[in-house]
């Protein structure tokens, strides 16, 4: 369990974060720079922040007010960071069991083996960092930071710098370790994907602050906010104002069309963004009539790019009559590589799109902030 | 492009690829051929026995040791500090701070002599309390250390600095979160993994003090069993005994070259390790 509620100016930066997070993984997402990387650093007693309070496990560890502040080697808290920084003149058993200072030989022995075979490094204790591959080193500075057993782990982009394929195995060994060991896990990354896969609960960070912490379904359905939507993929956000609404539907009208979706507690008249990701978006052909599913919220338009990314085609689509060419209406559309062919995307210029009510989410305009 | 530039060409290339060799062995051929004469003259089996067994070049052997080594001491436990503030804290005044150490790299030895002497002498500014409190520095063995440590601490600050700022603060912070405290981050990550620029740093240090000359001898005299180190030694015995003044200046030489052949071996260990690092 880890409270915290901080301020912290860094030069021009300022850091305003408050966030609660139980025994579960919590992803931290944001681009660099948004203070992902200095709240885990003042967690963990390597930053002081200027105000504010910081508890783990009930135990208070800062508090400005009360000029409490727990130096890093007395918090108890486990910390990896992207290079792992392994001790280079240590082995990789000598590292496992740095700290475990207190313990007697024969007990630290038995762990750093207990953890070199938990980590599936077992015969690798001799070995030093230098001659460790990538994903060796990360499992080893993940073993290290085990080793005292602590119950909050803190992990800055721990496996930025690894092959997906690597990257991937680690991280649901993480997920299993986590729920072995009931740990307090704060993951940073910059990668949506990541923090998805892995996060039970998503903290998206933007300009020093958490705009919103939420389960991942949450985040992923409905974002508080345009930011949230945009910085965690949801890169359709149409501009739009309430034109009807009931208890059944809400109807908004955005520049170029109007659409029909769930009910929100918005009047007529609001002024609201309507969200929807580019992988909920349902591309038909416009010389057949539209399936059942597939009827509701029809815009006709052209394909005016197309960019193919592995298994995912990205296309952009121009809705018609959109923006007299100056200005065009864009919606991004992400197609499965094998949709793409069975449709024969490529050979069609003119299509349509269904917005199911489903997949939109509409979210309250804010306040033009600069 | 023209005729003429064409036939200039070849030679100009001649040039380009010769060029640098002629000043360069010009260079080289200065810096070797007084070594390989102080070699060639001083290296008689005979006469090293001879000097070596002169009471005046072992006093002054004994006496360059022990201060020489007083002053790494010195340097190591007071230069260590400091060479780790500036590697890691920022500070007002710090840039200041960095060229007061730097300055006696490249201030003459006499000045920093002359200036001990009006700081510490009797009359001086410190001095004249040293003087009430009994104690009196200038013209005695512990002048000769304070005259080696002043020019030769710089260079262990130099080099240690260089060292602790090549060990990444991630490894201090990851052993702070391991438990450890600072202070035995210190001693297990830090210290160890820049040992190899603290060796250095003690060897140029401990070479400067023992060639140390302009700086003693202004402030604490040519004095046999008291001050005379062995370069000044040198300029004693060049007048009475040449061989004498050979023989150490060879000793010296050896010194010299031992401490910079050290000084590759460690640097490349050190090269080695930091490259194997990631």
């Amino acid at each position: 369990m880890l409270q915290l509620d901080i301020e912290l100016q860094v030069g021009d930066f300022r850091l305003d974060v408050i966030l609660e997070a139980g025994r579960e993984l919590i992803s931290l997402f944001g681009y660099s720079g948004s203070g992902k990387t200095l709240t885990l650093e003042a967690i963990a007693g390597l930053r002081k922040p200027d105000r504010g309070h910081i508890s783990i496990d009930g135990d208070t560890v800062f508090d400005s007010a009360k000029k409490i502040d727990v130096p890093a080697h007395r918090r108890g808290i486990g910390y990896l960071i992207q290079d792992g920084a392994l001790f280079p003149h240590l082995t990789a058993a000598q590292n496992v069991g740095y700290g475990l200072g207190r313990a007697s030989r024969s007990d630290r022995d038995a762990r750093v083996l207990e953890l070199l075979d938990l980590l599936d490094l077992a015969g690798l204790g001799d070995r030093y960092p230098a001659t460790l591959s990538g994903g060796q080193k990360q499992r080893v500075a993940l073993a290290r930071a085990l080793a005292p057993k602590p119950r909050t782990l803190l992990l800055d982009e721990p496996f930025a710098a690894l092959d997906a394929s690597i990257r991937e195995t680690l991280g649901s060994e993480l997920l299993k370790l986590r729920e072995e060991l009931d740990l307090t896990v704060l993951f940073v990354t910059h990668q949506l994907s990541e923090a998805f896969s892995l996060g039970e609960r998503i903290a998206v960070f933007d300009g020093g602050a958490i705009l919103q912490a939420d389960s991942n379904q949450t985040i992923y359905r409905s974002p508080k906010s345009r930011r949230v939507a945009l910085l965690t993929g949801a890169a359709n956000v149409l501009d739009g104002v309430v034109e009807e609404s009931s208890e059944k539907e809400l109807k908004v009208r955005t520049r170029d069309f109007a659409v029909l979706t769930n009910p929100y507690p918005f009047s007529k008249g609001d002024r609201v963004h309507v969200c929807i990701r580019p992988e909920s978006v349902l591309l038909i052909r416009k010389d057949r009539r539209p399936s059942r599913n597939s009827r509701e919220n029809n815009v006709s338009g052209i394909i005016v790019n197309r960019k193919a990314r592995g298994s995912l085609y990205t296309l952009q689509f121009q809705v018609d009559g959109s923006g007299e060419g100056s200005d065009p209406t864009i919606l991004q559309i992400d197609l499965p590589a094998r949709v793409y062919g069975v449709m024969r995307v490529g050979e069609h210029r003119e299509w349509a799109v269904s917005l199911r009510r489903d997949s939109l989410h509409v979210i309250r305009a804010e306040q033009p902030c600069v | 492009m023209s005729n003429g530039l064409s036939i200039l060409k070849p030679f100009g290339e001649r040039f380009q690829t010769a060029g640098p060799w002629i000043p360069a062995a010009f260079l080289l051929a200065f810096l070797v051929i007084p070594i390989l004469a102080l070699v060639l003259r001083g290296a008689g089996g005979e006469a090293i026995r001879t000097a070596l067994a002169s009471p005046v070049v072992r006093e002054a052997l004994a006496l360059s040791l022990v201060t020489s080594l007083a002053t790494v001491f010195l340097a190591v436990s007071f230069g260590m500090p400091l060479a780790y503030l500036l590697s890691r804290r920022d500070f007002q005044g710090k840039a200041l701070v960095e060229s007061m150490v730097d300055l006696p790299l490249v201030l003459p030895p006499v000045v920093a002599g002359v200036a001990l002497l009006v700081a510490f002498g009797r009359t001086g500014l410190a001095g004249q309390l040293l003087d009430v409190m009994g104690v009196r520095i200038g013209f005695n063995t512990a002048a000769v250390v304070m005259a080696q440590t002043f020019v030769a601490t710089p260079f262990f600050v130099r080099s240690a600095r260089a060292g602790f700022t090549s060990v990444s603060r991630h490894l201090e912070d990851a052993s702070k979160t391991l438990g450890v405290s600072p202070f035995g981050t210190f001693l297990r990550i830090t210290l160890p993994l820049s040992a190899p620029s603290l060796l250095a740093g003690m060897a140029m240090a401990w070479a400067r003090a023992l060639g140390e000359f302009g700086a003693t001898i202004m402030f604490a005299g040519n004095l046999a069993g008291k001050t005379r180190t062995l370069p000044l030694a040198i300029l004693t015995s060049m007048e009475e005994d040449l061989d004498a003044a050979l023989t150490v200046s060879l000793l010296l030489l050896a010194v010299s070259f031992g401490v910079l052949v050290a000084f590759h071996l460690v640097g490349s260990r050190g090269g080695a390790d930091a490259a194997a690092r990631y």
